[in-house]
């Protein structure tokens, strides 16, 4: 269980079964469940910087609502996808930094 | 009242702060009256599309836009500024044979001024631009031809020239121009009269207003060009793209982003500097985009911009001086092409008003062109 | 209480201009709007198109003093959000406005008269 996740929650349903998916981030399969947002996602499993502004300073989730871009990622070839609006799905494929890595 | 100076230029976009910028590094004193601010919005400098380039111009602008093209390769240096000028070439596309022909009977002319310029096939276009459609028949390429930002440009004009002891007025808007017996005597503006008895008259679109008032009917109307530019990708295009026989311009700036446009219209008010962008335009512009360069289909466009230009009957600026009008001098009209031949045109009008000679490179431009009536 | 800010302090996150780009801007005279410090400083011009910094350019003009807030706000363009090349492609033959590039539409309009 990554660091980051909360292993247990009074709003989480105890009975819910937990259905484990794979997402590729940057090349490398990375396990998620079924009903994560990416952003949440992505930060849970330690990909903190999402990308780097011009002058090289790392960015990542923040506002969280679509406002800002600040988790902007490649999603499946698609720059510019704002993570904190997308739930995972089976085979995603993440590319950080603008689609050539950080 | 303004302390008088040898030149006033009127207008503080890109054409009149290069003016300056060169009479004053020919020993003028130069005030510039902006009537609102520096890139306030809404005119043509900030908005151009950024080609600085020799194919595909009117004969007439040939030699003007080489002779250009030699001061752009040095203009970074000279202004202390990063253009972001890139001379990477531009490449003609094409997608008929027909077309073909044509762009080879142009590359002939082009040819004989002086451009390097070439027609290339479908192996050499991959190999330049690899994005480029499959398409695409081949096209004419010219190496040195490229881009730069007109935003930096303008500003690094401005603050050049200011460097230089020029005075930039901002919120100074000339109301009026006075003539006593054919000849300028003064320019009134919104800080009083200023006896001046040379002035240049580079306020775009709005050189027509201000000349009318003086009694000069001048054929220049205002017409909007509507430009986009995607979020920034990593580099994947080199030259900047104009297919022939269709409006499109593609480049990718220094920054990331795709710039397009290629002559679409927006909707202007010229009395607010308000523009509005037609989503119909863009949306043609952008299928012709994705036509031209398949891999832009999912790259956003995040803004699109209008720019207030200043048209002529023939699609060429006027630069001179007018009968029973002398000594103010009219750079205005550049029809949506002036961007590249801006550092040209200041530094050939500066010549001017040290010989006295009228520039071989500016005569195609002088109003006499036009007609009797400016003759 | 602009001093107690750090000039280092980054304005406009996507593109990392701080305010002390800003205020060096600020200096070149006739900039008193936030589309000026935009165009020169590219604060603004990012993936959210000033949605998270525009206001504050507006309160940065107001604080130097060039403008009151509210005054001149970033100019809003569409797209409203980023919208894909191919999707604003797919969408060009539902409009009829306008009917063709300028150059073919202007020379129809104003055919030029040679001798007035």
């Amino acid at each position: 269980m990554p660091d980051m996740l909360l292993p247990g929650h009074p709003a989480l349903q105890a009975d819910k079964k937990i259905e484990h998916l794979t997402i590729m981030v940057d090349g490398r399969p990375v396990k998620v469940f079924a009903g994560e947002n990416l952003a949440a996602a992505l930060w849970a499993r330690g990909f903190l910087t999402l990308g780097r502004d011009p002058h090289g300073a790392p960015h990542g989730f923040y506002c969280g609502m679509g406002h800002c871009f600040s988790c902007r990622v490649t999603l499946d070839g698609v720059p510019e996808v704002r993570a904190c609006l997308v739930t995972v799905s089976e085979g995603q494929k993440i590319d950080l930094g603008d689609g050539h890595g950080l | 009242m303004i302390k008088t100076s040898d030149v006033i230029v009127i207008g503080g976009g890109l054409i009149g702060s290069a003016t300056a910028y060169y009479l004053a590094m020919a020993g003028f004193s130069v005030t510039v009256m902006e009537a609102r601010g520096l890139l306030k919005g809404g005119t043509a400098s900030p908005a151009s599309a950024g080609g600085v380039r020799q194919q595909g111009r009117d004969p007439a602008e040939m030699p003007l836009a080489i002779y250009s093209v030699n001061l752009w390769s040095s203009l970074s240096d000279e202004l202390e500024a990063d253009l972001h000028y890139r001379r990477r070439g531009l490449i003609v596309l094409c997608d008929r044979e027909d077309g073909l022909a044509k762009l080879e009977r142009r590359a002939a002319t082009e040819k004989a001024f002086g451009v390097d310029v070439r027609l290339i096939g479908p192996d050499e276009l991959r190999d330049l631009a690899p994005g480029v459609a499959r398409t695409m028949l081949g096209g004419s390429y010219c190496p040195t031809d490229g881009q730069a930002d007109p935003i930096l440009t303008t500003a690094a004009f401005a603050r050049a020239a200011q460097k230089l002891g020029v005075r930039y007025l901002s919120d100074c808007p000339v109301e009026n121009l006075i003539f006593d017996k054919g000849r300028l005597l003064a320019v009134c503006s919104s800080k009083g009269e200023t006896s001046c008895e040379r002035a240049v008259l580079a306020a775009g679109a709005w050189s027509a207003l201000l000349a009318g008032r003086a009694g000069l009917k001048l054929p220049i109307e205002p017409f909007g060009l509507q430009m986009m530019v995607t979020a920034r990708r990593p580099p994947q295009l080199d030259q900047v793209l104009s297919w022939f026989g269709q409006s499109l311009s593609l480049k990718q700036s220094v920054s990331g982003g795709f710039v397009i446009g290629g002559g679409w219209p927006g909707r202007i008010d010229p009395a607010t500097y308000r523009t509005e962008l037609l989503p119909g335009a863009m949306a043609k512009s952008a299928r012709l985009a994705v036509s031209a360069f398949p891999s832009l289909k999912d790259i956003p466009v995040v803004r699109g911009w209008v720019g207030i230009e200043a048209y002529t009957p023939d699609h060429l600026p006027i630069i001179g001086e007018f009968p029973d009008h002398t000594g103010l001098i009219l750079a205005a009209g550049f029809s949506g092409h002036g961007f590249a031949i801006s550092p040209g045109v200041g530094r050939l009008l500066a010549e001017y008003f040290v010989t006295g000679q009228w520039p071989r490179l500016l005569t195609p431009f002088q109003p006499s062109r036009l007609g009797n009536a400016y003759a | 209480m602009m001093t107690l800010v750090d000039p280092d302090l980054i304005i406009c996150r996507c593109e990392g201009v701080s305010l002390k780009e800003l205020r060096r801007t600020l200096e070149s005279p006739g900039i008193h709007t936030a589309n000026q410090l935009k165009k020169l400083t590219r604060a603004g011009m990012g993936p959210c198109q000033g949605k998270t910094c525009g206001r504050l350019l507006e309160f940065i003009l107001q604080m130097e003093k060039r403008a009151p807030m509210g005054e001149e706000p970033l100019q809003a363009r569409v797209p409203v959000r980023g919208a894909a090349i191919g999707s604003l492609a797919g969408l060009a033959d539902e409009f009829s406005e306008p009917a063709g590039p300028v150059a073919k539409t202007h020379i129809q309009a104003t055919a030029p008269s040679k001798n007035k």
